[in-house]
């Protein structure tokens, strides 16, 4: 009643009545069920979850990412390599270059990153709603292998992580353990995160000659 | 005139009722009303809408809203108030999660505007020459995309405020 009495919400009244005539109807209809619709309904779900790394080269159409760009699918394989000359062999860090041309940040466009000394990784977690952290992590295999068979440890690679402008660095430096996956950077969601990785062979070994290789996998994972 | 007695409340009913009614007739007499206004045959072009994230990518100067947008076809019957100058209004009912707003624009029979969850917002302001009033809304829903975890019916009402 108090409620009615300070706002009531009424069937519609005859054109022609007098405002007390209009109370009373409208004092009948409180009690009656609705016989016609008063409202619309639009049912809203949730914004979709998404992922996205690059590690290296990517893919943006539309411009960068903050005016609207669209991330897409990129299958390079970027690279970071160095030759060790014979005189310098087991004498100590040599610092490695890619050939990954990625400077600009896909965010907005930042001058970043320096090549060709300097790997770009970023990407960002989407979702609604209170879940947990995404993790960035990195799968590398026991060794480096040549076509002669002679094997490096993968531990002996290892990074410097950094970025214009960035007092602390996002993904922390590092080694790779070499034959596991490990965990890199927690990601909380619907952040953007981003580093330059610069890669160095820690040369502490007298090793055959040869072309050493190996691959690691970086990978992005949501709950 | 004996006073009531409190343990007859049967009895004592009856009067308490009358003087709340007289009550309730006075106001109405004084004070403007405000009446729900039949709005069947109002098609919206999707009743389930999908928000999508304004920004795909969270940034530095992150975005974290979500948006859709619909088509509303209203139908409004003003039969009652024909003839009458009336202010009607939009309103959205509360939602048990972060607010939504909803902003539109029309063609020209209501007045463009935006409004809050649980508020109302003027869209006419006249007198009603025609029984049926019909306009087409573009709808924009926006609200905290990281709020939104579950779907949210949304309860759209027309009221008119009447002298």
């Amino acid at each position: 009643m108090a409620m009615g009495l300070a706002r009531p919400v009424c069937a519609q009244p005859p054109a022609t009545r007098p405002a007390r005539w209009r109370t009373l109807a409208c004092a009948g209809v409180l009690a009656a069920p609705p016989l016609v619709s008063h409202a619309y309904l639009v049912t809203i779900t949730g914004g979709t979850k998404s992922l996205y790394l690059q590690v290296g080269a990517g893919t943006m159409t539309g411009g960068n990412f903050n005016a609207g760009g669209t991330p897409g699918n990129n299958t390079t394989v970027n690279s970071v390599s160095v030759t060790v000359p014979a005189a310098s062999l087991g004498a100590g860090t040599q610092a490695m270059t890619t050939n990954s041309a990625v400077t600009a940040s896909p965010y907005d466009g930042y001058n970043f990153c320096s090549v060709p000394s300097q790997v770009y990784v970023g990407g960002f977690y989407r979702t609604p709603g209170a879940a947990g952290n995404a993790t960035l992590s990195a799968t590398s295999p026991a060794s480096l292998t040549s076509a002669g068979g002679d094997t490096l440890p993968f531990s002996t690679i290892s990074w410097v992580s950094g970025g214009n402008g960035d007092a602390t660095a996002t993904i922390p430096s590092g080694s790779f353990v070499g034959g596991t996956t490990q965990a890199l950077l927690s990601i909380a969601r619907n952040r953007w995160f981003e580093s330059c990785l610069q890669f160095n062979y820690a040369n502490t070994a007298l090793v055959a000659a040869g072309t050493f290789t190996g691959r690691v996998t970086y990978t992005l994972t949501a709950p | 005139m004996s006073p009531v007695p409190v343990a007859r409340p049967f009895r004592s009913a009856p009067r308490l009722l009358f003087a709340a009614l007289l009550t309730f007739i006075g106001l109405g007499a004084s004070q403007a009303a405000t009446f729900r206004v039949d709005d069947s045959g109002t098609l919206v072009s999707q009743p389930v809408a999908p928000m999508r994230w304004k920004q795909l990518v969270p940034g530095r100067g992150a975005d974290h809203s979500v948006e859709a947008r619909l088509m509303v076809a209203v139908r409004l019957h003003l039969v009652p108030w024909l003839n009458q100058p009336v202010r009607l209004y939009m309103g959205l009912a509360p939602v048990h999660s972060d607010p939504v707003q909803a902003s539109w624009r029309t063609q020209g029979r209501l007045l463009a505007g935006s409004v809050r969850s649980g508020a109302r917002t003027l869209v006419y302001d006249g007198t009603v020459s025609t029984a049926l009033l019909e306009e087409t809304m573009e709808l924009v829903l926006t609200t905290d995309g990281r709020a939104l975890v579950s779907p949210q019916t949304l309860h759209f009402h027309f009221e008119i405020d009447a002298p």
